[in-house]
């Protein structure tokens, strides 16, 4: 069998002096999937997908074990000027924010030509042409005038398009989206999705979403990673995730999202919550992180972490989980 | 992500004033930018009295050289003053010179500034042509103008000065208030009654300061080697001694007596100087982004 | 609309409109103007809350700040508890802003980092001039433990705090002049989901204890659906659906607010199954120089020609449900 498109294994990132960012995070996604990494902020999702990209960025950040495989290739022990080749032909990222990520001073165009011949020397006029091609690709209607033009003459849904179209340029295995659709608009959201969909089924790319949404985690994801304080919390397949949540943040996530309800409410109801706030890095002490903040726990949750456990598949990291771990 | 969260359990109340203040005291430039600015203010503030010589007064020799004659320690000028005693009466001036000048271009830039940052429109427009129109006039020879139509005195200089170097200190100013104005605690202040001059004076200005507050630093720095400059040209007041007035009244004997220029000179370079490292000091301790964790 | 309410509604708009005029790019050209509002006419009673949802760019805000008096209106007229406030200013400005509050969306720009957050939840006080200074100090503690922080928070800097407890000091600030009304413009938008519930069951309490009548900006369908009394529906600063929520959301009869709804991601439990493409096409068009017509036909899959000759009027569809759609009786 092939090696998966990206296989990241017992991954700790520490900041240093204070703690562990990322504590022992392992999972893998397999070519041609979606995998939906969900949790609120500070839950270290965006600096698992930082790490994946090896654009750490603080030097005080440092990867003290784990290991990153972007098809079966050692992101850490690579070169710096393999890293650099990689990204882009073997991996790509767009982030929430697309203004941000495009440079002001150069048109469009400029900027998916720089993309394609980064990966592939070719002619200018080569690389333009194909530059419309994948502008068509991502759904923006007319690439030739919006070729010529600059970043803040875009729409934010058309500036995710063409974050999405620069990333596939080099035609990467690997697409990490941060965030991709929490700047926009539900509608333009809806497209989004549609277009990165389309392109998956069309180039197999495969997808390690970031998202604090669970709506969009259904919507999208084949299989779930679910973070917490740094840790992998719950992991599995999205239906059953969906379905029958084992770890209590997990069902807390999936409870506290305000989606459309196929009947409307009588008045104003008390909304599930999850109390509480993710902790600080330096208050993270022994046992589970979710703790303070979890209707189940006990004593023994506070003294010990749980493991993830469970059959491979569907994990989850829960004292009070049957299925999983056993006290 | 975790690193840039707030501290929300941080129970100390640390003010960003607090923070910036300690961010400085750990940058050493801007540490000895602040000792080399105390030891002048303080040359200025006891110097005359540790060293009552009359710096009008011949001592000595014209051109006498350091160390040469121990009543002028530093050498005597081209008609034999003493020039340690010019150094030290006139750091007064120089100091006032360039406080003033800051002083009234802080005041008008920021007056304009802000106007023409908060109100906008017509009023922006105005205020905008009346600052380009300033701007266009080439400083010293505008400086020179002015002086020369009234007699040259230390206040009609630093005015000078001042009336030539504010426009760059507003649209700093318009450029912050344009920055800060549309911000959502500007529209919560005025939801919670706040009028336009509480608005300007006690929420925008506070946090439109340090930028402000680097740039008077610097405007100092400039407004003393502005002084300089007017009096090289023989344009300064020569009834008061002044850094630039030794400067000015000595260069001819820049041959025969590198002393009476290079001293002064030194001075006015370790204030500048002085200034200078303290600006850039302050830039950083203000600027978060700069700041180490 | 005739019928005069023996209480009179806590906001009222007729024909609201908020137009910013843009630069010119050159001398010659006309000068162009953004219908950021373009006539809006809605009712808020006393104790509900009413909900205007839209996309960025529908003016969904902008009517919002022009109600709160931060944006001056260009055409129109605002009632609050009855009064015209339209041209109000001055004295009489700052005693209507005692009554009416606003919660806004970004609680990181939203506090002024250089004040000590119990002065800023005090500033209402001081600058409108209630109480004395022993009771405002002891108002601005209570005010703290009610939205669950602590009294000894007041004295931190807003940097020092987390998304989720910024907007709860935000909700203090609103409170602080005790309103009996409070815009809410995207209260929860910025924060994560689980914060966002806590945030919300905080505002659901405060309405109950404090009687408020609240007027929340969203563009999240799923709360909307879940708190708001009457609900209507903003697109390119028209309204061009309104009703209550059960008539909106059960028989949706604009095609803007059927697409809206259903391109709303669905949790379901069912899972395995994704939906199907269904996002409706393109983005809404520049606010400049809108074609004459109603605004959403270069988008609506419904769209027929007259669609895009003639614009439209919101009339009245069922009782209290009213639409503007030639395609809808």
């Amino acid at each position: 069998m092939a090696s998966p498109a990206l296989r990241v294994h017992d991954l700790t990132v520490e900041l240093g002096g204070v703690g562990r960012i990322l504590d022992g995070v392992s999972f893998e996604l397999p070519r041609g999937q979606t995998l939906g990494i969900v949790g609120e902020s500070g839950c270290g999702k965006s600096m698992t997908a930082l790490a994946v990209m090896q654009l750490m960025p603080s030097p005080a950040l440092r990867i003290t074990a784990g290991e990153i495989e972007v098809a079966g290739e050692s992101m850490l022990r690579a070169s710096e000027r393999r890293r650099r080749a990689m990204r882009g032909s073997e991996l790509a990222m767009i982030f929430q924010d697309p203004m941000t990520s495009l440079n002001p001073l150069y048109t469009v165009g400029d900027q998916i030509v720089e993309s394609i011949r980064k990966n592939e020397a070719m002619p200018r006029r080569r690389a333009m042409a194909r530059a419309g091609e994948l502008l068509g690709a991502v759904g923006i209607p007319d690439p030739e005038r919006h070729l010529r033009e600059y970043p803040h003459q875009l729409s934010g849904g058309k500036r995710q398009r063409v974050m999405i179209a620069m990333a596939l340029a080099g035609d990467p295995g690997l697409l990490i989206a941060d965030e991709p659709t929490t700047a926009l608009d539900v509608t333009v959201q809806a497209q989004i999705f549609d277009v990165l969909r389309a392109m998956q089924a069309r180039l197999g790319t495969a997808i390690m979403m970031i998202t604090h949404d669970m709506g969009a985690v259904a919507e999208m994801a084949d299989r779930v990673v679910v973070m917490y304080a740094g840790r992998v919390v719950e992991e599995g397949p999205v239906g059953d995730i969906l379905t029958a949540p084992r770890h209590p943040y997990t069902r807390g996530l999936i409870a506290c999202i305000p989606h459309m309800a196929d009947r409307t409410f009588d008045e104003w109801p008390e909304l599930p919550a999850i109390a509480g706030t993710v902790p600080e890095l330096a208050d993270r002490r022994h046992g589970c992180a979710f703790a303070p903040r979890c209707p189940l726990a006990d004593r023994h949750c506070a003294e010990a972490a749980p493991p993830l456990a469970g059959a491979p598949g569907w994990r989850s990291a829960c004292w009070k989980d049957p299925i999983g771990a056993r006290q | 992500m975790t690193a840039d969260r707030p501290q929300a359990a941080a129970k100390k109340p640390s003010s960003p004033l607090r923070e910036a203040r300690a961010a400085f005291a750990r940058n050493k430039a801007g540490v000895l930018g602040l000792v080399l600015l105390t030891l002048v203010v303080a040359l200025a503030a006891i110097g005359p009295f540790v060293y009552p010589v009359d710096p009008f007064e011949i001592v000595s020799a014209p051109l006498t050289p350091p160390l040469h004659d121990a009543a002028v320690p530093l050498g005597s000028d081209y008609l034999g003053r003493d020039l340690l005693a010019g150094i030290v009466h006139g750091a007064r001036v120089t100091l006032f010179v360039g406080g003033a000048a800051a002083a009234m271009t802080v005041t008008i830039g920021i007056v304009i500034g802000a106007s023409a940052g908060y109100w906008g429109g017509r009023i922006d427009g105005l205020l905008m042509r009346l600052t380009e129109f300033f701007q266009v006039l080439p400083p010293l020879l505008f400086a020179m103008a002015l002086v020369t139509l009234f007699t040259p005195s230390i206040p009609i200089i630093a005015f000078a000065i001042g009336l030539v170097s504010w426009p760059a200190m507003a649209r700093l100013t318009r450029a912050e208030f344009l920055k800060i104005k549309p911000l959502g605690y500007v529209a919560a202040t005025r939801s919670g009654g706040g009028g336009d001059g509480y608005l300007i004076w006690r929420v925008i200005l506070p946090n439109a300061a340090p930028p402000l507050i680097v740039s008077a630093a610097l405007v100092v720095g400039m407004a003393i080697l502005f002084e300089a400059g007017l009096s090289f040209l023989g344009l300064g007041d020569p009834n008061v001694m002044s850094w630039g007035l030794i400067i000015g009244a000595n260069r001819e004997y820049i041959i025969d007596g590198w002393w009476t220029v290079t001293f002064p000179g030194f001075a006015v370079f370790v204030t500048v100087l002085g200034l200078s490292l303290i600006g850039d000091g302050l830039n950083d301790a203000f600027n978060p982004n700069l700041r180490e964790r | 609309m005739t019928a005069t309410p023996e209480t009179p509604a806590a906001i009222r708009t007729e024909e609201l409109e908020v137009r910013f005029p843009l630069r010119r790019r050159s001398p010659f050209a006309k000068p162009a103007v953004v219908h950021a509002v373009d006539g809006v006419s809605i009712t808020v009673r006393r104790g509900t809350t009413f909900g205007i949802v839209g996309e960025s760019g529908s003016g969904k805000t902008t009517t919002a700040l022009a109600i709160m008096r931060l944006q001056e209106a260009t055409g129109g007229r605002i009632w609050i508890d009855g009064e015209d406030i339209t041209e109000r200013d001055g004295p009489a400005l700052r005693e209507l802003r005692k009554r009416i509050q606003i919660i806004f969306q970004d609680p990181y720009s939203s506090l002024n980092p250089r004040r000590r957050v119990g002065a800023a939840v005090r500033e209402p006080l001081d600058l409108i001039g209630i109480g004395d200074a022993a009771w405002r100090d002891r108002h601005v503690a209570e005010l703290f433990e009610r939205v669950g922080l602590q009294p000894e928070h007041m004295s931190l800097f807003p940097h020092q705090f987390s998304g989720g407890q910024r907007q709860r000091i935000g909700i203090a600030r609103a409170l602080a002049t005790r309103p009996a009304i409070v815009v809410c413009d995207e209260p929860v938008s910025a924060l994560d989901v689980a914060i966002q519930a806590q945030i919300l069951n905080l505002m659901r309490e405060l309405k109950q204890e404090f009687g408020l009548t609240y007027l929340f900006i969203s563009h999240n369908l799923g709360i909307v659906q879940r708190i708001c009394d009457e609900v209507a529906v903003m697109y390119l600063g028209r309204v061009v659906e309104q009703a209550d929520r059960h008539t909106l959301f059960a028989r949706p009869q604009h095609p803007y607010t059927k697409a809206l709804i259903a391109a709303v991601p669905r949790v379901e439990p069912a899972g395995g199954t994704r939906s199907p493409v269904r996002s409706s096409a393109g983005e809404p068009p520049s606010p400049v120089d809108l074609p004459p017509g109603c605004r959403f036909a270069s988008r609506c899959p419904l769209a027929q020609p007259r669609c895009h000759a003639e614009a439209p009027v919101l009339r009245a569809h069922a009782p209290g449900h009213q639409v503007a759609c030639h395609l809808v009786d």
